[in-house]
């Protein structure tokens, strides 16, 4: 039967063109601009960490003084750790992968005739467990050796983009260019494919959507010797006297982050024991002079939600795109039931030829659905047409239709169209047949 | 014609009408919010920069270099970029509105302040003694920034500073009574005396609220922003040559992100000008998808009644009373549905409000939503009113 | 074949309540040939629905071939439908956009036969009424004679053993009317049993039976012809 609901249904689309149309862009329309929010919303949400997103800790602390009740994001904690900080939980005795991360911008030399120095490089000092915690998949070469980040050595892991701008091959493990102040040379020890996870969950103090990945990794083990100024936030809770680099490495700023990788709940019920200690420490040390000094540790998923990756625009757009899809679904009522209405003789005589209710309504519903699909189709069109919009408009990546979209979709659509057939094909099918087959 | 009868025979099939009333209270509650959010948005990017917009040129130096004079480098760009035809004033600062780089504290009445006694975080400038000037400024009382006030450089903290400016919105917000000029506040715990307000000054980034919290302060800036303020028909020449004059001066250092405060302010309000694109296109199909609506189920409820209406004419209505029936009954419905949808409005906007940090909805975009889809409800109206005024008394008699 | 007992049915508003059959009873025998006539307004396509099991009713007793349908669900009534009753309409109720050979499918479609099947009974009946070669024309293609014998094919194509015909001549002229009323005449002496509303003397006396309707009640009864 339902091939013969097909072809019925197929058969009065072509009948009545106009008003299918009208129905099939009510849907796509609605469609159209609610999956362009909720891809858009889907990507934001997205979490790049997958499998390691509750192993993965950032670690916080409520690190400021006088006595001051809370400091920082609403549950008073700063986003960020301060040099001394991060050098202490760095030098901690834990044997969890941990790293700490910030950004520099940097100048790199290339050495292909005829191309400028460029200082439009981002850099980021971490430890070598960077690379496995965050996954950063290498071409050729690996990270620096471990003694390196005891040791500190002039080495880098560099992008397969930079390694061809510098040198102009992808394979430049063991060779050396210059960086920083254009003098200094460092030694390629890795080359990675690509690494610009969205959002950017392992140092989302520089933005949550770059469109450029990390370019240069290099070990933070450097940070004393090469005095690089960060390039991001830098917070502080009282006034200091900071004129150079050495400065900020003593102050009470907080501008690094800190990442530690703890994979089950023992793990994690160590590292928060280890916290309340250091605090503890500290406090005698006279520092963490506040009214509630304590230590957090919040996983991918959380620090996603904490930094507010996804914007309160995004989520009124949703919300606006699903009452628009409302608003077309209601339209697609009014417009099946005057397609419909045409159709109440036909039902009369399928009625009086043998066809029960449920017949009549499973046969509108297929029309009904078949629009829904049609409608579905289109709408993804016009979702794809938006998403581009959007990406332009925010002038990002992220967010582009994908198979579990395409299928969400049309999905979407059918139900939608099906809740919105109902009313019309019980309004067909339960209508009294016998006032449709007499003359007039 | 009386509205009775309508009605009456409205009441008795109301199907069609059901569905045209909550289409239209629907896109009245959705497109008001909708215009509302739109004006908030439309109304932040339009704000007065204080800043004289289309003669100012921002571009960020830094160096790499370590063995440079950078005071002396600064002076030497100073005289070199003042010396090409149009360019009238040159500053470094470390940030400029509407950019990058911004430096937030909380402004104090006392040193040790609890929450009372330091009740705004105004963003401030740290730049040299020509960025008023350069920015076109305009100074309410007391005297701008001079060489007195100078007193470090491109320092990370604010520690020898003793001097500032408030713009007047914020001097106001601290000495409602009395001028703020000779008056002690601190920034970040450290004492500074106020030597003049200025009108505006946006901060850096693009923040709905407080935007105008601002405060200027002296130091020998020699990296960071530099902002140029050129005769607007030659800002494009100098754009271009710029980056080139500044490297040539020395090749220490790199120049990059050299826009117009135009351009600067694109930037910024990217997300309030995509959101502002995003809402106005929903509104335009929600409005349009409503009149396809409104028309298709007119043109149905005229086909229903294509033999009533032939009876009608046959009894002696004029073509002109067809064309008043549809077009007062749409009225009617429009009018209930709108009545129904402006209560809708202000729900949703309850939601909104609570949900999300929005303003409450002011009744005036209620009313021009309203008034704007009266109008397109009765436009969508009279098309099919018309076919229907055109229907032949004849068909009343036939039979088929 | 058709038993009614004391049927009632009406039709109720607000304000009033009309009674188009009063408990009507009627019996029709298999092989018969019924006529009905009667004034406008007087319960003549109240009954002809209630007998093709169209409307319900409210009180009495209806018998089709034996069973008992008072008690049947839409289900069982349309099924019912499907397989005993075949329906001829004064305006012949053909779907306009089927062609010929899909609208004779309408009721094969419900009942469930294979394609192959369906294809030997459309082809059968389209042969019968002598309209085989159009079956890929569309009704509006056809004079309203042939289209009637379509919809008479059409009836005829699932094998009821019961027809109701409502003024199927109606609409016809006379010559035209003369071969449907031929046609179905045959159909009734191969033993199919039907009834037939009708308003012209002519036919009624034709058949076997003609009963009078008359404000809901069957007010007369004659025996025109011995049941074959």
């Amino acid at each position: 039967m339902f091939t013969y609901y097909c072809k019925l249904a197929w058969r009065h689309i072509l009948q009545t063109p106009a008003l299918s149309l009208l129905i099939i862009m009510a849907i796509a329309l609605g469609i159209g601009a609610s999956m362009t929010m909720i891809s858009y919303y889907k990507a934001m949400a997205h979490n790049p960490a997958g499998d390691r997103s509750d192993k993965l800790h950032a670690v916080q602390l409520a690190a400021y003084g006088n006595d001051m009740e809370t400091w920082g994001m609403s549950d008073g904690f700063p986003r960020q750790l301060t040099h001394q900080d991060v050098k202490n939980l760095r030098e901690a005795d834990l044997s969890f992968p941990s790293t700490p991360i910030y950004q520099f911008m940097t100048v790199i030399v290339s050495q292909r005739e005829g191309v400028a120095p460029s200082n439009d490089y981002a850099g980021r000092f971490v430890d070598r467990d960077f690379f496995s915690m965050f996954d950063v998949k290498f071409l050729h070469g690996g990270p620096w050796s471990e003694s390196v980040d005891e040791q500190p050595e002039n080495q880098v892991v560099i992008s397969k983009a930079l390694s061809e701008w510098i040198f102009g091959e992808v394979n430049s493990v063991g060779k050396t260019f210059a960086m920083l102040d254009g003098i200094m040379q460092f030694t390629v020890a890795g080359v990675y494919e690509e690494f610009n996870p969205q959002p950017a969950y392992y140092d989302l103090t520089t933005g949550y959507f770059p469109r450029e990945g990390a370019g240069v990794f290099a070990p933070y083990s450097l940070v004393e010797q090469l005095e690089t100024f960060p390039m991001g936030n830098i917070s502080g809770w009282q006034p200091e006297e900071v004129n150079g680099f050495k400065d900020i490495l003593k102050s009470e700023y907080v501008w690094q982050v800190f990442w530690t990788q703890l994979d089950n709940e023992a793990a994690k019920a160590q590292y928060k024991e280890f916290l309340k200690g250091y605090v503890e420490q500290q406090r005698e040390l006279g520092r963490f002079a506040n009214q509630n000094p304590r230590g957090d540790i919040k996983d991918v998923e959380t620090w996603l939600n904490y930094n507010e990756v996804i914007s309160e625009d995004n989520r009124v757009m949703v919300g606006m795109s699903l009452l628009f899809l409302l608003v077309c679904l209601v339209n697609a009522v009014g417009l099946l039931l005057a397609k419909f209405m045409r159709k109440m003789n036909e039902a009369g005589v399928r009625r009086a030829l043998g066809a029960s209710k449920g017949q009549i309504f499973s046969q509108y519903l297929v029309e009904v659905g078949m629009l829904g699909f049609f409608g579905g189709l289109v709408g993804l069109l016009l979702a794809s047409i938006g998403l581009w919009a959007v990406r332009e408009l925010y002038g990002t990546d992220i967010a582009r239709l994908d198979f579990s979209l395409f299928i969400g979709a049309l999905l979407l659509s059918l139900l939608a169209s099906l809740l919105t057939g109902i009313l019309p094909a019980l309004r067909v099918c339960n209508s009294n047949p016998s006032i449709f087959l007499k003359a007039q | 014609m009386a509205f009775g009868p309508i009605f009456r025979s409205t009441l008795r099939n109301p199907t069609g009408a059901l569905l045209i009333a909550i289409q239209i209270a629907l896109t009245l509650a959705i497109a008001s919010n909708m215009f509302y959010m739109v004006n908030e948005r439309v109304e932040k990017m339009s704000r007065d920069t204080g800043v004289v917009n289309e003669e100012v040129i921002a571009a960020r130096v830094f160096y790499f270099g370590k063995a440079v004079d950078k005071a002396a480098q600064a002076d030497i760009d100073r005289k070199t970029l003042l010396e090409i035809p149009g360019v009238k004033s040159v500053s470094y600062s470390n940030s400029m509105p509407l950019g990058g780089n911004n430096n937030t504290s909380s402004l104090c009445f006392e040193q040790e302040g609890d929450e009372d006694s330091c009740p705004h975080s105004p963003s401030y400038y740290r730049s040299d003694v020509n960025f008023h000037e350069t920015l076109g400024l305009d100074l309410v009382e007391g005297r701008w920034l001079n060489d007195s006030d100078n007193v470090t450089t491109d320092a990370i903290s604010i520690a020898e500073t003793r001097t500032m400016m408030l713009s007047e919105v914020l001097a106001k917000l601290y000495f409602p009574e009395e001028s703020a000029l000779g008056k002690q506040l601190y920034l970040g715990g450290r004492e500074l005396t106020i030597v003049g307000v200025y009108r505006q000054l946006l901060r850096p980034g693009a923040r709905a609220t407080e935007a105008d919290h601002t405060i200027l302060t002296a130091e020998r800036r020699t990296s960071g922003y530099l902002a140029i303020r050129v005769d607007q028909d030659r800002i494009e020449q100098v754009k271009e040559k710029l980056e080139a004059t500044m490297v040539g001066l020395n090749d220490q250092r790199v120049i990059t992100e050299i826009e117009t405060m135009d351009e600067m302010a694109a930037d910024a309000y990217r997300r309030d000008k995509a959101m502002v694109v995003l809402l106005l296109s929903v509104v335009a199909l929600l409005l349009l998808v409503t009149a396809l609506g409104v028309a298709g189920l007119v043109s149905f409820t005229v086909a229903n009644r294509k033999k009533q209406i032939g009876t009608r004419r046959a009894l002696g209505a004029s073509k002109r009373d067809i064309l008043a029936y549809f077009i007062s009954e749409n009225f009617a419905i429009t009018a209930l549905a709108l009545i129904v949808g402006s209560g809708m409005a202000y729900a949703l906007n309850q939601y909104l409000l609570q949900t999300y940090e929005l303003a409450r909805l002011e009744l005036v975009y209620v009313f021009v939503a309203a008034a704007s889809l009266l109008f397109i409800s009765q436009f969508a109206t009279l098309l099919p009113a018309l076919k229907a005024s055109k229907v032949s008394p004849a068909i009343a008699t036939r039979t088929v | 074949m058709l038993r009614m007992n004391k049927i009632s049915k009406v039709f109720s508003t607000d304000l009033i309540e009309t009674h188009a059959l009063r408990e009507f009873d009627l019996s029709v025998a298999e092989g018969e040939f019924v006529t009905v006539t009667g004034p406008s307004g007087s319960g003549k396509t109240t009954f002809l629905n209630i007998a093709g099991l169209l409307e319900t009713f409210n009180s009495g007793e209806y018998f089709l071939d034996g069973e008992d349908v008072a008690s049947l669900n839409d289900r069982q009534r349309s099924q019912l439908r499907n397989q005993k009753i075949g329906f001829i309409f004064q305006s012949f109720n053909l779907i306009p956009d089927l062609d010929l050979f899909d609208n004779v499918d309408v009721p094969l479609r419900y009942r469930g036969f294979s394609s192959a099947e369906r294809k030997k009974r459309i082809n059968y009946a389209l042969e019968r009424v002598g309209l085989a070669a159009r079956a890929k024309h569309l009704p509006s293609q056809l004079s309203g004679g042939q289209q009637q014998r379509v919809a008479i094919a059409r009836a005829l194509a699932g094998e009821p053993r019961f027809l109701l015909a409502d003024e199927p001549t109606g609409n016809l002229d006379s010559l035209m009317a003369r071969q449907v009323m031929e046609l179905l005449e045959e159909i009734n002496s191969e033993g199919t049993t039907i009834v037939m509303v009708t308003h012209d003397p002519s036919l009624a006396r034709r058949s076997q039976r003609n009963i009078q309707i008359i404000d809901g009640q069957v007010s007369d009864q004659q025996q025109l012809a011995q049941a074959v």
